[in-house]
């Protein structure tokens, strides 16, 4: 049975990392999972294998360009032992960046977004950008004692809008016409939870308070969205990063995860209060 | 500015240094980067760089999120139940910074046991936010200031209020404070006004940062009370809308010394006191608020009041004007302003 999730989210949000440590964790089989690895005849693996590659390396993903989009592809098994094919489209965030500021996509997007059974929605948890009043930061620096340049009035642009107001809209306009969505799921991947695990937070806690105008959206039920938000480290540290390299305690972070024996212990899927490796578990439930 | 350059060249086409022997955009020859450069070569790096961003064919129009004409809150109304505000004053009392505030408001939390649910309108609530938030790089919060001849918008919110078990739609009319004290020399003006003449509440706004004014408070008062005269008289108001009066940018009237402070509570009581006996026959209710919806100092929080605002305004009401009300045929077409059936003109 061929089924198909759509995989969204702003650059940089996780979404490719995701995507390679799942083929990882689905091809080694070395934990129980709620989807299961069936064979590789679902197609060519060739854009998966490579991508799960750099992340056994440690090395960070190359980020997705919006001409190199692709649909990817696994054969697996349901918790009722079916077989399915499951089709993943590898999207750049420009092209959901395009449709918020731009207010347009293309239609190869339009169709991927409507043929699509739940939806994956991810949120760097360490990247969000919150709205700062000018107030404040003159009060800040008054109280430091020092004094905000002065510089030219920027004018307003899309890409200055808060996190939460493009995650809110971007649901919005899947639910609006013309891509008018039929599926209702979103499952929230709040990535590089590592990050922020220190804090303490559930990850609904850390919704409500970092990102609350979503978290009332969703909670309102406006647009019939049923959801759960799941915090995730597909990672477990920082990667190597091409010209750019790692402070000797990242470094030393990840020469940990290079020495584990099994680098799907590299993984952590928190969900109310439970913790696994099984980055499967909200793609069960997006298609349940 | 490149080091061998000898001529008196520029890569902007506008620029007659060679002529002139200064820079078109008033800079120092050595700090304009144009400066030394052809046309073309200035041509060549705009369009490399123009060429990096990825091709990407943009086939399907997704929905705008600006303010909304007449025919988007038409929309609007006809699909749900809509509470509409129309928020009138004169220019700089502060009507885009309430609008604005609410936006600010929900993205730090729910307001009063309301919570956000959804909004059509999200550009609009940003641009209008924007002068407010260090992104503008301003040194103080300022607003945008709605232009004249812009004429009415409407910024959406769709509302949960825990008081009522269906989503609560509220359209904030937008418009020039410039037009409505037009309706004050020539009632027929305020004919225009579709949105006062659909609102469930008229909410007036009355400066305090005017009224702390020496020479402009005597102003205030009786501005305000030739605007509600002019849309009286002009027909666009009925006996079954509320009215909220509010103090607006609270803020600087705390913080002034206690003898303006005192005079400037005075005189906005003075206000109520004058626009209930003037006018109380002519609304079902007039309430007063006081808010600092984007303080300029740090003495009352951002929003200040805008919660007890925001529970009148969605309030609901044993008499409601429903969205499908029969409206008045006027002459002028925007003041036709009802449900459009689709395809109809506003």
């Amino acid at each position: 049975m061929d089924r198909s999730i759509v995989i969204c989210g702003f650059p940089e949000s996780g979404k490719t990392t995701y995507l390679a440590a799942l083929w990882h964790l689905i091809t080694a089989r070395a934990h129980q999972t709620a989807l299961r690895f069936k064979s590789l005849r679902a197609g060519d693996s060739t854009h998966l294998n490579a991508l799960a590659k750099r992340w056994r390396d440690g090395l960070t993903q190359v980020r997705t360009d919006i001409k190199t989009d692709q649909l990817v592809s696994m054969n697996l098994i349901d918790a009722k032992g079916q077989g399915l094919r499951l089709t993943v489209p590898d999207l750049s965030g420009e092209s959901y960046r395009v449709m918020f500021e731009d207010r347009e996509c293309s239609k190869s997007l339009a169709d991927i977004l409507t043929g699509g059974e739940g939806l994956l929605l991810f949120i760097h948890a360490d990247r969000i950008r919150a709205p700062h009043l000018v107030i404040d930061v003159a009060a800040q620096s008054a109280a430091l004692g020092t004094t905000i340049p002065d510089g030219q009035v920027a004018s307003w642009s899309p890409t200055m809008a808060p996190t939460q107001v493009r995650l809110v809209d971007l649901l919005q306009m899947l639910t609006l016409h013309p891509l008018s969505v039929q599926y209702r799921r979103v499952a929230i991947i709040l990535s590089a939870w590592d990050k922020v695990a220190e804090e303490g937070r559930t990850p609904v806690q850390f919704l409500e308070e970092q990102l609350p105008l979503l978290e009332q959206y969703l909670s309102s039920k406006a647009d019939g969205w049923e959801w759960r938000v799941y915090g995730v480290s597909a990672q477990g540290a920082d990667y190597e990063k091409e010209n750019q390299p790692l402070t000797s305690s990242q470094q030393a972070r990840l020469q940990e995860l290079r020495e584990l024996d099994e680098p799907t212990e590299r993984i952590k899927v928190l969900f109310e209060g439970s913790e696994s490796s099984d980055l499967t578990e909200p793609i069960a439930w997006l298609m349940s | 500015m490149p080091a061998e350059a000898t001529v008196l060249q520029c890569g902007n086409q506008e620029c007659r240094v060679s002529e002139t022997g200064k820079c078109v955009e008033g800079l120092a020859l050595d700090k304009c980067p144009h400066f030394g450069l052809s046309p073309s070569d200035v041509a060549e790096s705009t369009t490399s760089q123009e060429e990096l961003p990825p091709a990407v064919l943009h086939e399907v129009s997704l929905e705008k999120a600006d303010r909304l004409d007449l025919r988007g809150a038409s929309a609007v109304l006809g699909s749900a139940a809509t509470h509409l505000i129309a928020i009138i004053g004169p220019s700089f009392s502060g009507k885009t910074s309430l609008i604005a505030s609410l936006c600010d408001l929900f993205q730090q939390g729910r307001v009063g046991g309301i919570s956000f649910a959804r909004s059509q309108t999200f550009f609009a609530f940003e641009r209008a936010c924007h002068h407010s938030r260090a992104a503008s790089l301003r040194k103080t919060p300022q607003t945008e200031h709605t232009n004249l001849g812009s004429g009415v918008g409407f910024y959406h919110l769709a509302l949960r209020d825990r008081r009522t078990p269906d989503l609560v739609n509220v359209l904030f009319a937008d418009r020039p404070g410039e037009d409505y004290r037009s309706a004050a020399d020539d009632p027929s003006n305020a004919e225009s006004f579709a949105e006062v003449r659909r609102a469930d509440c008229v909410t007036v706004l009355v400066s305090g940062e005017r009224l702390l004014g020496v020479g402009p408070r005597h102003n205030v008062r009786q501005d305000i009370i030739m605007i509600l005269q002019g849309l009286i008289d002009g027909g666009v108001t009925n006996p079954k809308q509320r009215v909220a009066l509010v103090l607006t940018k609270l803020d600087l009237i705390h913080s002034a010394e206690d003898a303006a402070r005192t005079r400037a509570e005075r005189d906005f009581d003075g206000i109520v006191t004058r626009v209930k006996e003037l006018f109380g026959s002519s609304f079902a209710e007039i309430q007063t608020f006081k808010v600092a919806a984007a303080p300029v100092t740090t003495v009352l929080s951002h929003g200040h009041g805008v919660s007890d605002l925001l529970q009148f305004w969605v309030t609901p009401w044993s008499s409601p004007q429903t969205s499908n009300m029969p409206l008045p045929r006027a002459k002028r077409a925007m003041s036709r302003f009802g449900v459009l059936e689709p395809g109809a003109e506003a």
